[in-house]
């Protein structure tokens, strides 16, 4: 058995009722206000299908073949007690699942085409993307560790807070709404189960406590990083 | 059309090698073990590349081009008009966000049904609905996103202090599952359709949207804690 159109037709189903209020708000809007000839709005109709198609797509693939292998790898370290391989492995995971997130791509091709302020979006992914990767390393340690949650968040958005008046609107504009979409449906699936693999070895904690947490802890890094790369002058 | 198709194929090169490198290394050269059943995991993320490149091509002709073209409609309107219409717009769009319903879901089974679906998904919406009326009262007067952030992000560490602390970690990922697809490539355009139409090239200010829609939500949630906390302390 490989791919079951049963799950794509319920995938399909969920992406379009996820649309649908966009999608209707779009309707209202050609028919009363924008008004696209015919020849213009069959390209966006067209557009309107394929990203439904492509999203679904996406979602059934990743979840039927990289994000089971990521697991099995990560739940393999899990067993093993192989604490620093599980974290090496996480960090990396962390940065090119960032780098995946199409979410995370098309905000940075946006902040190009509107500002045509980026020297390059590809270094601005790849700074998010290593402050995920290192953040949520933390969100691991923290369930090795069973420290409190607010000893991460506070002080990283006190940091992120004050930065934020050392650096121009437009690079705080951009860390927070980056940091925001470096959770999406690559980063958040893995995170969850690597995350919900390490808290049911570790007996005896309170999983509502423990195993949620991670993305906010993760979502963090993105932030932090490329504040700290305005500051230092990474992007002009 | 041709540009888009060439974008997205960049793109979809550039997102996703990464990854299938590093799981490959990691199955093959770390853990020397052939997958369980390579043959779904080959088929299946064949099917994820695809579905990337179309999501990313389908999204560059529809979505934001015809989000942006709402927003400069838009920005001729009158205030009293824009910020309710802004309201509902964020309330209705996150109530479909999947992962939205999903991670109620999960707060719902792990709190063994003390915490009510309803209720999470009731509080998220308002949550975007807020940080939407905001951002576009933002847009429309002009002013520095910290004035916001700032003073939101400290009152959400505060109320991080007062509401009960098994709620703290769910209230953050409420935060982080609210700025799905449709909060970037329709919300996002619709913020900059407003401000090129108003601002010009100054058009800056039509980004942090993105950022309010993920902060709005811990702060809802963590209310909603807290007033549950009280609640229950008080029977």
């Amino acid at each position: 058995m490989s791919l079951s159109l049963r799950e794509i037709g319920r995938e399909l189903r969920d992406t379009a009722v996820a649309l649908a209020p966009a999608v209707a708000i779009i309707l209202v809007f050609q028919v009363f206000v924008v008004r696209l000839s015919a020849g213009e709005f069959g390209r966006i109709a067209l557009g309107l299908v394929l990203t439904l198609v492509g999203f679904s797509l996406f979602l059934v693939g990743a979840r039927n073949g990289l994000l089971p292998l990521g697991e099995g790898i990560g739940t393999t370290f899990v067993e093993r007690r192989a604490v620093l391989p599980l974290l090496t492995f996480g960090l990396l995971l962390g940065v090119v699942l960032t780098i995946a997130e199409p979410d995370v791509r098309l905000l940075a091709l946006q902040v190009e085409e509107t500002l045509g302020v980026l020297e390059s979006r590809t270094v601005l992914i790849i700074v998010a993307a290593a402050g995920l990767g290192i953040f949520g390393v933390f969100a691991l340690l923290r369930l090795l560790l069973g420290t409190p949650i607010h000893y991460y968040l506070i002080p990283g958005y006190l940091a992120c807070l004050v930065l934020t008046l050392f650096v121009p609107e437009s690079g705080v504009t951009m860390a927070f709404d980056m940091g925001a979409v470096t959770t999406g449906p690559m980063t958040v699936p893995f995170l969850m189960a690597l995350g919900a693999g390490t808290a049911s070895v570790l007996a005896g904690r309170d999983r509502f406590t423990s195993g949620f947490g991670i993305m906010a802890i993760g979502s963090v890094g993105p932030v932090l990083a490329i504040l700290l790369w305005n500051v230092f002058g990474g992007s002009s | 059309m041709i540009d888009e198709l060439r974008t997205a194929l960049v793109e979809t090169a550039e997102g996703t090698l990464p990854v299938l490198g590093l799981i490959f290394a990691f199955q093959f050269l770390v853990l020397r073990k052939r997958p369980a059943n390579l043959r779904r995991v080959v088929i299946g993320t064949a099917t994820a590349v695809v579905g990337f490149f179309l999501f990313i091509v389908g999204a560059t002709i529809s979505f934001i081009p015809m989000g942006r073209a709402i927003g400069a409609s838009l920005a001729d309107a009158d205030m009293l008009l824009i910020l309710p219409f802004t309201f509902v717009l964020g309330a209705v769009v996150v109530v479909a966000e999947p992962a939205v319903r999903i991670l109620a879901y999960q707060i719902e089974q792990l709190s063994a049904g003390s915490l009510r679906t309803r209720f999470v998904i009731a509080a998220i919406a308002l949550g975007v609905a807020i940080a939407l009326t905001l951002g576009m009262w933002r847009v429309l007067a002009d002013f520095h996103l910290a004035y916001i952030l700032v003073p939101g992000y400290a009152l959400a560490l505060l109320l991080t202090l007062f509401t009960p602390r098994n709620f703290v970690p769910v209230s953050y990922d409420a935060g982080a599952v609210a700025t799905g697809p449709v909060a970037v490539n329709f919300v996002l355009p619709l913020f900059t359709g407003v401000a090129l139409a108003l601002w010009g090239d100054a058009a800056s200010v039509g980004f942090g949207i993105v950022a309010l829609i993920a902060l709005f939500p811990i702060i809802t949630m963590l209310l909603l804690g807290v007033v549950l906390g009280r609640r229950k302390r008080e029977t």
